[in-house]
């Protein structure tokens, strides 16, 4: 309980200092909506000369693209700009600061500041899952949703898991961002559904990486196509990759306390 | 010019220092062509024909590896921010404070980065040509082959400029980083990096071919791949001068007017 009100609060002075910045605003909420802009507009090309692709047609392939852009709104939202800032922190020191706060110091750090432009995105994203879902007479029922937004919330976990993790590892063993750059190929293989991935490929975007795993659950669950036990893996993935990466920030953050004194 | 081939040496200096930074660059690209063809792969399962848009797989294949090669050697980096940046702190006075110009400076930073990525780049896609040798479609005779490194080295001016301009806005704009990251990904889908850009419509297609853009990177993926006629390479060259021109001179016109502000800040 004391989390979630901490979270608020946090919101709250995000809003404040967003407030100041209102071009900028506008600017990221625009360059948000150009990426998911340009891959919806390559979809509709794409099924001039096809029907499906891999078992999904054009209504649920912008579903897909939807959701990822909710997803990605949320993940901007929250976690991204903290974690880019991770690296800085540690150099400067300034980590120092939250790890002797009472409270969780991954929340902290992971979590402290949002950006509220990304919530704009986040409504965007959800006006094209809207869209696929009146154009494509998709039948969504009320427990598809539900489940739908469990997975997303799950999406993220697994997200945010293996960013972090990264970026500790990358620290105490090579000076090179690596974070960013599996962050970025891991987006890449996921801005379509799993199923169009075969071989070795699916079984990483499956159980080593499964940022796009997750999130074709998501989306097949709302579409009512989704497998329980598949659903019911991705849900168990997400949970190791996240108790991983506590334990990861665990590790990290002591190492961390011991190397500066 | 002395002083340039200085700045070219100095910068190879810093881009071999961060030569892993350059090798994963290039990794994932060749992550992101897996991806790509991966994608397609299934596309072609899925229709009934060999072609689409003109392409067949092995086209399409070709294109992405050339694709990501050539946008290896014209792309820009991080430069703009590094401009941006330059201008921000004022940092831009310490080279407007030396005999040279910040334009050719700017373009001797890039060309020293450009040898050591373009060295590290092929060097890590060798394993791809080797793995897709046998889907590779080249059209190319010997004219093209010998014009074709005058298409790169003029795609390299011309993304340079478009950029330069572009990062000029940060002498009026406080805040431009996320501006780049929608210039990025506009310009990039413009000059063909998502997609090939003549998978779109006729009309859209038209338009991009009047644009710059498309000389950056599309055109000179076509000489290699597409049997062009001597009026299409000829054209093709022609537009990349003309607009070289045209955004140069534009770039002196930003940078005069630019200049003028900044030092009107009180650097």
């Amino acid at each position: 309980m004391k989390y979630i009100r901490l979270y608020l609060e946090l919101i709250r002075q995000s809003f404040m200092k967003a407030m100041a910045y209102k071009a900028n605003f506008i600017i990221v909420l625009i360059s948000n909506l150009a990426y998911f802009v340009i891959q919806l507009y390559l979809m509709k090309i794409i099924f001039t000369e096809v029907d499906t692709i891999a078992g999904w047609n054009k209504y649920e392939m912008f579903f897909y693209i939807g959701t990822f852009a909710i997803i990605d709104a949320l993940w901007v939202f929250g976690p991204y700009f903290n974690l880019t800032a991770l690296p800085d922190m540690i150099r400067s020191g300034s980590l120092d600061g939250y790890l002797l706060k009472p409270v969780s110091s991954q929340f902290l750090v992971s979590l402290r500041k949002v950006d509220i432009g990304s919530l704009f995105s986040m409504i965007a994203g959800v006006g094209i899952v809207v869209y696929a879902v009146i154009c494509g007479n998709i039948k969504v029922s009320l427990i598809g949703i539900v489940f739908y937004i469990i997975a997303i919330i799950h999406a993220l976990f697994v997200e945010y898991s293996i960013y972090l993790i990264m970026l500790c590892l990358a620290f105490w063993m090579v000076k090179v961002d690596f974070a960013d750059v599996l962050h970025g190929i891991i987006c890449y293989f996921s801005n379509k559904p799993a199923d169009i991935y075969r071989g070795i490929i699916r079984k990483i975007i499956t159980f080593v990486l499964p940022y796009g795993f997750l999130m074709t659950i998501a989306s097949k669950t709302a579409l009512g196509k989704v497998d329980k036990m598949d659903y019911l893996s991705a849900i168990i993935i997400s949970w190791c990759f996240l108790l991983l990466s506590i334990i990861v920030w665990k590790v990290s953050s002591k190492r961390y306390g011991s190397a500066s004194s | 010019m002395k002083k340039y081939i200085e700045v070219i040496k100095t910068n190879m200096q810093i881009s071999f220092m961060y030569k892993w930074n350059v090798v994963i660059t290039s990794l994932m690209d060749v992550f992101k062509l897996i991806a790509e063809c991966a994608f397609w792969q299934i596309l072609f399962a899925t229709s009934a024909s060999d072609e689409m848009y003109g392409y067949t797989l092995n086209g399409l294949i070709t294109y992405y590896i050339f694709m990501y090669i050539i946008g290896a050697i014209t792309g820009m980096g991080s430069m703009g921010y590094k401009v941006a940046d330059d201008i921000k702190n004022g940092t831009l006075s310490n080279i407007l404070l030396k005999t040279i110009s910040c334009i050719k400076y700017y373009f001797s930073e890039i060309i020293g980065q450009k040898i050591v990525q373009l060295l590290f780049s092929l060097v890590v896609f060798i394993p791809i040509f080797i793995f897709y040798a046998s889907s590779i479609n080249i059209k190319i005779n010997l004219l093209q082959l010998i014009l074709f490194p005058f298409a790169i080295i003029f795609a390299l001016v011309l993304t340079y400029l478009i950029n330069l301009l572009i990062s000029f806005l940060a002498f009026w704009l406080t805040e431009v980083t996320s501006f780049f990251f929608v210039k990025d990904l506009v310009v990039d889908f413009l000059s063909g990096k998502a997609f090939p850009i003549d998978i779109m419509p006729v009309g859209v297609l038209g338009v991009l071919n009047l644009l710059p853009f498309a000389y950056c990177t599309f055109f000179p993926i076509n000489i290699l791949t597409k049997d062009l006629t001597f009026l299409e390479l000829m054209r093709g060259f022609g537009m990349q001068l003309g607009w070289i021109l045209v955004i140069y001179v534009m770039v002196r016109i930003a940078w005069k007017k630019g200049i003028k502000r900044y030092s009107g800040t009180g650097m």
